[in-house]
C-alpha cells in the first residue's frame, strides 16, 4: 500500500504539482461545496462536473454505501462522464444491494484507518489477478467495459464511519497533479457529505433516541455539562415536574461524583468534535425496587384486587400465611382465599409456581 | 396586584390572530425588493456560519421598521430555563432581565407552551400582549414576566409582534419586533411572509447542530437496553444497533439478518420485539429488541448465585433450576427421571441449606438473588 496522503502537503497546506490557477478553482469548488441552497438539490453533482474538468480525470464517482438487512443500499449516487451514466449507476448499485461487506478492498462499515481520508491507487492496494477474480470485477468492470480502467479514490469517512467512495475511473494511472488535486477536495467533501447525512438521519435519529429512552422505562435524561436537558423520556418529564429540586440537585451531583439522594446512573459521551453530555438513568438498584416492578407488571397482567395486590406483595418475599394475615389484619383463610383465586388467574397450581411466574415476569 | 399564573388557559380567550399567510397579499414595490433580499438570505447557508438569525436582525429591523427585533429560545435545564439562543437588536439590559426571570421562571413563563408551544400559536404572527388585556386581573399587567422584567426596565409599553417560529410540535424560535407604538397591518404582513423561509432555515440549522449529538445519544443510549438491539427502517436499512446487536450479526450473521430484514416489515416474530418509532416523517423505522428469553438467563443467574452461597450437589442445582422454573414436584421428577420421593428429599435439603420452611419461600429467595 503506498497511500499518497495530507502529508505530500507542503508548510502551507499546498502541494508542489498544483498551480495557483488550480488553488483558485480548488477554493471556488470548496465555496460551492460550503454552500447550502435551502430546499434545492445537493450540489455535489455539478462540483463533480467541474472538478473533471479541473483534473482532466475520466469519470468521476461519489456515491454512500449505506448498511441494509442484507447488502447496501447506495445513497447521493452522482457520477459524472461514464460511457452511459444510467448504466453505470444501475449496474453498481444492483451489485452492491447483495454485497458483503467487503465489498471493494476495504471494510465498509469500518474503514481500515490506514484507509480513511487518503487517495489510494487500487493497482497499489491489490495485485490485478486478485482484481480480475473478484465478484467487482465480473459484475460490474466487466459490463461496463471498465475493466481496462484504472481505480483511484479516496473513502472518505467521518471519525470511524464510511460517508462516500469518492473516485474516478482513468484511462490510464492518475498523475501526480491528479492525486494532489484529488486530495485537495477530501476535506470541503468530507464537511458536505457528513452535513447531508446528518441532514438525512436527523428526524429518525430523534424518532429512535426518543423510543430508546422510552424503552428504558425509568427516567433518564440526556444532559450536558452546564444541565441543559437535550431529549428526556415521559418517566423523566415526570419526574422533573414533581420533584425538579431533588432531581437536579441530583444529577449535579452525579456528574460531580457526589452521594446523591437519587442513584443516577451516568454514561459520558460525546458526539464527534463536540463537548461531553451525559445520559443519566435513574436506577432503581436494590432488591425492593425490582420486587416492586414485578409486583407492578404482575398485578396489571393478572388484573389483581388492591388487597390481592397486598397478599402477592407479601407472597412474593417469601411470607407464609400467618406471617400475611398477621401483616394484613385479616384471617388465615382469607390469605389462602387471595391466594387461590390468584392461582386460577394466572393458571398455576402452586405457590411456588406463583412466584416463580411473578418473579421472572413471565 | 394579585399574580395570576401564565398556566392559566382563560388568558388566551381573546387571542388576536390576524392570519397574514395568504399568499396573494400585495407588498409595494419596495418592501417587494427588500423582502425578497431578505429570503434569499435566508435560503443561503454558508456550512459554518452562525445563526441566520444574528445576520437579519438589522434589515428584518428596517422592513419591519419596528424599534427592536429579537429572537431568542428558551431551553430546559435541570434547574429551569436557559436561553438556547439569543438576540436583541436592544439594550442588553432586557436580555440579562429576561435571562435572570427565566433561571427560575415557572414552566409557562410567557403567553406560550415553550416546550410544545400550542398548535395555534405556531407559525403565526400575533400581536403578542393584545392577545391579553394589559390591565385586568389576568393581563399582562398582573404577570411576573410584567413584574419582574418589562416594568423595571420602563419596557411596560412596548408592543410585541411576534412568531413562535416551529418544526412540527417544537420550538425553533420566537421571533420578532418590539416597538412603543401600535402594530400595522403592514407590519403584520411583512413579518407573515418571512415565517417560512425561517422555518425552512432553521430546521436545517437545528438539524445541523443537534443531529450529531442525537446520534451520540442514540449510541450511549441503545446500549442500556439490555438487550441485542437495531432500529432498521422499512427499507431495510440498518440505522444502528448497540453492541450485543452487533456482536449476533457477526456470529449468527444469516439468521439474525434475515430476523431483521423480517422485522424491517414490520412482522413479528417470537424472538424478538418491534417498537415503531415515534416519527412524524414519511419512512417509517422499527426498533428491535431481540429477547433472548430473560426469564431463562434470570434461571440460571439466581440458580449459580444460589449454588454458589449454599454450596449445592449438581443434583441439588437440577431440581433447584426447575423448582424456581415453576415446575411441581411430578414435573421435576419426570425431567430429571428420578422418583417424586427423590425430588421431595433433595426440596427438604435444599430448604435445609437455606435455612426456610416452604418451597414458596425458597422460590421466592433465590429469584431475589443478585450476584
Amino acid at each position: 500500500m503506498n497511500p499518497r496522503h495530507a502529508s505530500t502537503f507542503d508548510a502551507v497546506g499546498r502541494t508542489g504539482t498544483l498551480s495557483k490557477a488550480d488553488h483558485t478553482r480548488l477554493d471556488a469548488l470548496a465555496g460551492e461545496l460550503g454552500l447550502i441552497k435551502i430546499g434545492a438539490p445537493s450540489s455535489i453533482q455539478a462540483v463533480l462536473a467541474d472538478f473533471r474538468v479541473l483534473s482532466e480525470l475520466d469519470s468521476l464517482v461519489c456515491m454512500c454505501p449505506v448498511e441494509r438487512t442484507s447488502g447496501w443500499a447506495v445513497e447521493r449516487f452522482a457520477c459524472d462522464n461514464f460511457p452511459n451514466d444510467t448504466k453505470f449507476r444501475q449496474v453498481s448499485t444492483a451489485f452492491l444491494e447483495r454485497a458483503p461487506r467487503r465489498f471493494g478492498w476495504f471494510d465498509a462499515i469500518r474503514p481500515e484507518p490506514a484507509q480513511r481520508n487518503v487517495v489510494l491507487e487500487l493497482d497499489d492496494l491489490v495485485p490485478r489477478a486478485e482484481l480480475e477474480a473478484s465478484p467487482a470485477y465480473a459484475e460490474v468492470l466487466v459490463p461496463l467495459r471498465l475493466e481496462h480502467t484504472f481505480q483511484v479514490r479516496a473513502l472518505i469517512c467521518e471519525s470511524s464511519s464510511l460517508l462516500a467512495w469518492f473516485g474516478a475511473f482513468h484511462s490510464e494511472r492518475a498523475s501526480p497533479r491528479q492525486i494532489d488535486l484529488l486530495i485537495a477536495m477530501i476535506p470541503a467533501m468530507r464537511r458536505r457529505l457528513s452535513i447531508e447525512r446528518r441532514l438525512d438521519l436527523c428526524e429518525m435519529v430523534n424518532a429512535a433516541l426518543e423510543t430508546v429512552l422510552e424503552q428504558l422505562g425509568v427516567p433518564a435524561y440526556v444532559i450536558s455539562a452546564t444541565g441543559r436537558v437535550f431529549e428526556t423520556n415521559q418517566a423523566g418529564k415526570a419526574l422533573l415536574e414533581t420533584r425538579r429540586a431533588e432531581v437536579s440537585a441530583s444529577l449535579r451531583a452525579a456528574l460531580t461524583q457526589a452521594p446523591a439522594p437519587l442513584p443516577f446512573e451516568l454514561t459520558r459521551f460525546r458526539e464527534h468534535g463536540g463537548e461531553d453530555h451525559w445520559l443519566a438513568i435513574l436506577r432503581t438498584k436494590g432488591t425492593d425496587a425490582r420486587l416492586a416492578h414485578a409486583l407492578g407488571l404482575a398485578a396489571s397482567r393478572l388484573k389483581l384486587t388492591p388487597r390481592q395486590r397486598e397478599v402477592l406483595d407479601l407472597v412474593i418475599r417469601g411470607a407464609a400465611t400467618t406471617t400475611i394475615a398477621a401483616a394484613l389484619a385479616i384471617s388465615e383463610r382469607a390469605v389462602e382465599q387471595h391466594i387461590s383465586a390468584m392461582f386460577d388467574r394466572a393458571e398455576v397450581s402452586s405457590r411456588a409456581a406463583l412466584v416463580s411466574l411473578v418473579l421472572l415476569g413471565k | 396586584m394579585p399574580q395570576r399564573s401564565l398556566d392559566d388557559d382563560s388568558a388566551f380567550a381573546r387571542i388576536v390572530v390576524r392570519d397574514a399567510e395568504d399568499g396573494r397579499v400585495r407588498f409595494e414595490a419596495e418592501d417587494r425588493g427588500r423582502l425578497a433580499e431578505l429570503t434569499d438570505a435566508i435560503g443561503t447557508l454558508h456550512i459554518g456560519s452562525p445563526s441566520i438569525l444574528v445576520a437579519i436582525a438589522p434589515a428584518t429591523r428596517e422592513l419591519l421598521e419596528v424599534d427592536d427585533v429579537m429572537s431568542y429560545c428558551p431551553s430546559e435545564h435541570v434547574e429551569g430555563w436557559g436561553f438556547r439562543h439569543v438576540h436583541f437588536t436592544g439594550s442588553s439590559r432586557f436580555v440579562d432581565g429576561l435571562g435572570d426571570y427565566l433561571g427560575s421562571a415557572p414552566h409557562r413563563f410567557a403567553f406560550y407552551n415553550p416546550t410544545r408551544p400550542e398548535a395555534h400559536q405556531r407559525n403565526r404572527t400575533i400581536e403578542a400582549i393584545a392577545m391579553v388585556n394589559r390591565t385586568e386581573p389576568g393581563g399582562f399587567e398582573s404577570t411576573p414576566i410584567y413584574q419582574k422584567v418589562f416594568a423595571p426596565l420602563k419596557m411596560e409599553r412596548l408592543r410585541q409582534l411576534r412568531t413562535l417560529i416551529c418544526d412540527g410540535p417544537s420550538l425553533l424560535t420566537w421571533f420578532g419586533g418590539l416597538q412603543d407604538r401600535a402594530v400595522t397591518v403592514r407590519q403584520h404582513r411583512l413579518l407573515s411572509a418571512l415565517i417560512r423561509p425561517l422555518q425552512r432555515r432553521l430546521s436545517v440549522e437545528r438539524r445541523l447542530a443537534d443531529g450529531g449529538l442525537a446520534t451520540a445519544a442514540l449510541e450511549a443510549a441503545i446500549e442500556h437496553t439490555g438487550s441485542p438491539s437495531f432500529v432498521v427502517s422499512r427499507t431495510g436499512r440498518l440505522l444502528a444497533a448497540n453492541a450485543s446487536g452487533r456482536e449476533l450479526l457477526e456470529q449468527d450473521r444469516a439468521t439474525t439478518r434475515e430476523l431483521l430484514a423480517l422485522a424491517a416489515r414490520g412482522r413479528a416474530h417470537a424472538s424478538f420485539e418491534l417498537v415503531p418509532l415515534r416519527e412524524p416523517g414519511t419512512a417509517a423505522a422499527w426498533l428491535v429488541l431481540m429477547r433472548v428469553s430473560t426469564a431463562e438467563q434470570s434461571i440460571a443467574r439466581c440458580e449459580a448465585t444460589a449454588a454458589e452461597r449454599w454450596t449445592l450437589t449438581p443434583r441439588q442445582r437440577s431440581v433447584l433450576k426447575l423448582l424456581i422454573g415453576g415446575d411441581s414436584n411430578a414435573r421435576i421428577a419426570a425431567s430429571l427421571g428420578i422418583g417424586e420421593r427423590a425430588v421431595e428429599l433433595h426440596v427438604t435439603a435444599l430448604l435445609d441449606r437455606a435455612g426456610l420452611d416452604g418451597r414458596a419461600a425458597l422460590v421466592a429467595c433465590v429469584l431475589s438473588m443478585r450476584r
